[in-house]
């Protein structure tokens, strides 16, 4: 059945032309701002987040062949799309604040708004972690999560994966049907943002500095605008 | 020009206004500034400013910055061909009614259920075209100007008419334009462009 359907080609080939076309320009923003705090570590730490974002979207193209019903099933997505989007938008202006350099001053309007309470520390460690280098192993979890980021290409995907889930007749054929057509289709947009990913990492130390400084300007616009979406 | 802090000053004003358009594009579908002629000019006076930066060999720190100024623009350049502004605009108002064509001097009709057509809803589409006897035909959904992949909707002849179900997804930049495009066999391709209505 798998790789030789013409549809999980199909699915491939979308989510690559997708990749190049769509989500570097959509996504490319988000990219680079976590590849801001990966280190040395140039290649590891993007295939962990994009098998975490591609094992998410297997897992809904499951949930879709399944039920065989995009509409139903986004309904019950829809607050928990914006609740991420929300975060996205939140870690984004938080990533540019401290790629500008401002960082150390959003924390201490942060200590100080909220000074005494237990608010501050959650902030704090949640500032903490958003501003200084990961473990490995926070990047698969950042996939998983960020998979869930409402994105128009991938909604095609998914719209896909229902008809087909419709039409298989039996819903475990629909599960598996709906599971190949999703992970194909992230395998697809893996390679554009990867090289986005790998690209930014290996700029070096004091260029990127300069470049991101410039830039952060550009995360900060942009997760103002995905919190008030998710919030409007 | 290449030596001092002038063009690192004037290159830096200039990133931050291409990052700004890029912003802009990104927060309100409907304001388009057209970023891609800014950004290739930068890109081509960087990377003339590289390459003399390592004629001259004195500047490697320069050079460095004009390597990171052309990393920049080259993915904005890549973002702004996904982000370019389409000159289409709705040639139809589906959420109206029906929007008829004429093709080869026949006649096509596309109408959508239910009205107003939104996003992200099972959505009805239903074709009348003259003189066709396909058993079914096939309607592509695409947004103008952005890939949204491949959302094809098989439409059934019922009726002397063409029948099917289908969903258009919402694109989060807030953009609304659509183009259903049929291939009507001996009779040839017709588009109809209309906005969602949310």
């Amino acid at each position: 059945m798998w790789p030789a359907d013409p549809v999980f080609i199909l699915m491939f080939s979308s989510g690559l032309l997708g990749g190049f076309g769509h989500c570097i320009g959509m996504c490319g923003p988000v990219v680079a701002a976590y590849s801001l705090q990966t280190g040395e570590r140039r290649y590891l730490p993007h295939l962990l987040y994009n098998l975490g974002r591609i094992f998410t979207y297997t897992i809904l193209g499951g949930v879709m062949g399944l039920t065989g019903s995009f509409a139903g099933v986004m309904g019950f997505m829809e607050g928990m799309q914006k609740a991420v989007m929300a975060g996205l938008g939140l870690f984004m202006v938080v990533m540019g604040l401290g790629a500008s350099g401002l960082l150390p001053f959003a924390r201490r309007f942060l200590v100080m708004k909220i000074e005494g309470s237990r608010l501050s520390a959650v902030v704090m460690r949640a500032a903490r972690f958003l501003s200084e280098e990961r473990t490995m192993g926070a990047y698969f979890p950042m996939g998983l999560v960020l998979g869930f980021i409402p994105c128009g290409l991938l909604y095609t995907a998914f719209i896909g994966a229902a008809g087909a889930g419709a039409q298989a007749g039996d819903p475990v054929q629909g599960l598996l049907r709906g599971m190949l057509m999703l992970l194909s289709f992230g395998l697809g947009t893996m390679p554009a943002l990867f090289i986005l990913g790998s690209v930014v990492s290996h700029v070096g130390e004091r260029v990127r500095n300069f470049f991101y400084r410039t830039s952060a300007i550009v995360m900060v616009v942009t997760g103002a605008v995905f919190m008030v979406r998710a919030l409007a | 020009m290449i030596r001092g802090t002038w063009f690192s000053k004037w290159q830096f004003m200039e990133m931050l206004k291409l990052s700004t358009n890029y912003a802009m594009n990104l927060s309100d579908p409907q304001v388009k500034v057209n970023n891609c002629i800014p950004v290739l000019k930068f890109l081509i006076i960087s990377c003339l400013e590289l390459a003399a930066a390592v004629i001259i060999k004195t500047m490697t720190k320069t050079a460095r910055i004009y390597a990171a100024a052309i990393v920049f623009s080259a993915v904005l350049l890549l973002s702004c061909s996904a982000q370019q502004s389409s000159p289409d605009l709705p040639d139809c108002d589906i959420s109206q009614g029906p929007c008829a064509k004429t093709v080869m001097n026949r006649q096509v009709v596309l109408e959508i259920s239910p009205r107003p057509v939104e996003a992200m809803k099972e959505l009805s589409f239903r074709l009348t075209a003259e003189g066709c006897r396909e058993r079914e035909i096939f309607l592509d959904l695409t947004m103008p100007g952005m890939y949204m992949g491949e959302n094809r909707v098989v439409l059934r002849r019922v009726r002397g008419a063409y029948e099917g179900k289908g969903i258009i997804p919402r694109c989060p930049s807030g953009r609304r334009l659509w183009q259903a495009t049929i291939d009507i066999p001996g009779t040839g391709k017709v588009s109809y462009r209309f906005d969602v209505a949310r």
